[in-house]
């Protein structure tokens, strides 16, 4: 079942944490920087669409009309150079709504159409109901977003009700940020279960263990981990049977995270994954 | 068991070929700092693995992290209840949330440690000497205390020159072990410190 992923409205939520992100996480500065500027549009977007909601039909030509335009604006004005010239050559040649239509569909796209499909469509579908999101392609099967049929961006484990339980772990949506629950030890992408073929990757000190503590979630037992993590509350959970990864959040680590914003902000993972020979299940909306 | 489509296959692999171009929308800044960050990091491989509470007859679902290391150990660094388990549903008592001190505690006495009588000071001993004292006092003991019948004649094969206390970190089949054991050489005092 579908649940929302915080109690709040998620943009002012996003807001926050790409301030919280920009200071901690110089490296990916640059990519938050745009992306604070990229919420501005896509919190209009959600709020328009919230407030008179287009039918679910004409859902690709609402979005290349009233949200594409904005998209493009900001990118332009705020993107990186390639960004820039790749959205102006695309959009010579291609009109938006058929991007947008073909994300909708599911099908294989250039970075640069995924982009602006998700970027514009995106906060579209988080403001619709059922209805809208069930207009999208995709397979209904535990490894896709059972609303609209989008794959899996990312894995969180949720905030248990009790000190000495676990959160179950969710799957986000990568088309219209719904949650649904999944199991651990299975791979998102194929369903691998078999615990020796999926390979975790996370920094030294970042285990109850190593923190001193012998319950996760609780404080630490005294002891400093002697190599400070960058990503504390953070792994890479890859598949040796299809070669697939995402990234995954622990909440009960760092219950101010929010999903989506630090897991385009953890480039350096998606760099080691990636060395390692593993390709992500869907890059984010920034493309890595 | 894996289930993927020949049609999800190639999907999946076209998105994973994309991602390999990063930054293919051009945050070159953001890639070359990331990847000056990837050079710090210290990762190794690491598997989550099932396993089941060994302290009672709930049995509790574990999920235990384990790290193998550049030299080839395997470290246990995490124990926790397993969120997707009908049992316990990611739950764990207090001494279930605990249990890793059973496979790694640095408070573990590693030796068997001997008291003579009338001295002040514990002093290691070897297995085989705890083994060998332990099963003569018990031999001695049971020997001077067996009670073969009772006052009505009734045999009862009993030793009352004995007690057995189980320990809080006993597993079920410790316990079980040690229960038949016990009821073997005849005792009738049992107990065990198995609270939580």
């Amino acid at each position: 079942m579908a649940v929302a992923l915080t109690a709040v409205e998620p943009f002012a939520e996003r807001r926050r944490r790409v301030s919280e992100l920009r200071t901690r996480n110089g490296f990916a500065r640059q990519l938050l920087d745009f992306y604070g500027a990229l919420l501005g549009v896509q919190e209009t977007a959600f709020a328009d669409a919230g407030s008179s909601p287009p039918a679910a039909e004409a859902l690709g030509a609402y979005v290349a009309e009233v949200v594409v335009p904005s998209v493009v604006d900001v990118s332009v004005a705020a993107g990186p150079d390639r960004l820039r010239g790749d959205l102006m050559s695309r959009l010579a040649a291609e009109e938006p709504r058929g991007i947008v239509e073909r994300w909708m569909r599911g099908d294989d796209q250039p970075p640069i159409d995924r982009y602006l499909a998700r970027a514009s469509l995106g906060p579209v579908l988080e403001a619709l109901g059922h209805d809208a999101r069930s207009a999208c392609g995709g397979p209904r099967d535990a490894r896709h977003c059972p609303e609209c049929g989008g794959p899996p961006q990312l894995a969180f484990f949720a905030l248990a009700k009790d000190d000495l339980a676990t959160g179950p772990r969710y799957l986000v949506c990568a088309r219209c940020a719904a949650t649904w629950g999944y199991p651990r030890i299975t791979c998102a992408a194929c369903g691998e279960d078999a615990s020796t073929r999926l390979r975790i990757f996370s920094e030294h000190g970042t285990t109850s263990g190593e923190r001193g503590s012998v319950v996760r979630g609780l404080p630490n037992g005294g002891v400093t981990a002697e190599h400070r993590a960058f990503f504390p509350h953070m792994r890479i959970e890859a598949c040796e049977s299809c070669r697939r990864y995402l990234l995954s959040v622990d909440l009960a680590v760092d219950p101010a995270a929010v999903p989506l914003v630090d897991e385009m902000a953890a480039i350096p993972l998606d760099l080691f994954a990636r060395e390692q020979g593993f390709s992500k299940i869907t890059p984010n909306l920034m493309g890595f | 068991m894996p289930t993927v489509t020949r049609r999800e296959f190639l999907k999946v692999g076209a998105a994973g070929a994309g991602a390999l171009a990063a930054s293919g929308l051009g945050f070159d800044v953001a890639l070359a700092e990331s990847n000056r960050v990837k050079q710090k990091l210290r990762i190794e491989g690491a598997k989550e693995l099932h396993s089941i509470c060994p302290y009672c007859a709930v049995g509790c679902s574990l999920v235990a992290y384990t790290r193998t290391n550049s030299d080839g150990t395997t470290q246990l660094l995490q124990i926790e209840g397993d969120p997707d388990s009908p049992v316990n549903e990611g739950r764990l008592c207090p001494k279930g949330a605990t249990a890793m001190q059973l496979a790694v505690s640095p408070r573990r006495v590693e030796s068997p440690m001997y008291r003579p009588a009338g001295a002040t000071a514990w002093q290691k001993i070897s297995w085989d000497d705890m083994l060998d004292k332990i099963a003569n006092n018990i031999k001695a003991s049971r020997d001077a205390t067996f009670v073969a019948t009772d006052g009505n004649g009734n045999t009862v094969n009993r030793t009352e020159g004995i007690a057995f206390a189980g320990g809080a970190a006993f597993s079920s089949e410790e316990g079980y072990f040690a229960t038949k054991l016990m009821r073997g050489l005849g005792l009738v005092h049992l107990e065990q410190q198995a609270r939580v």
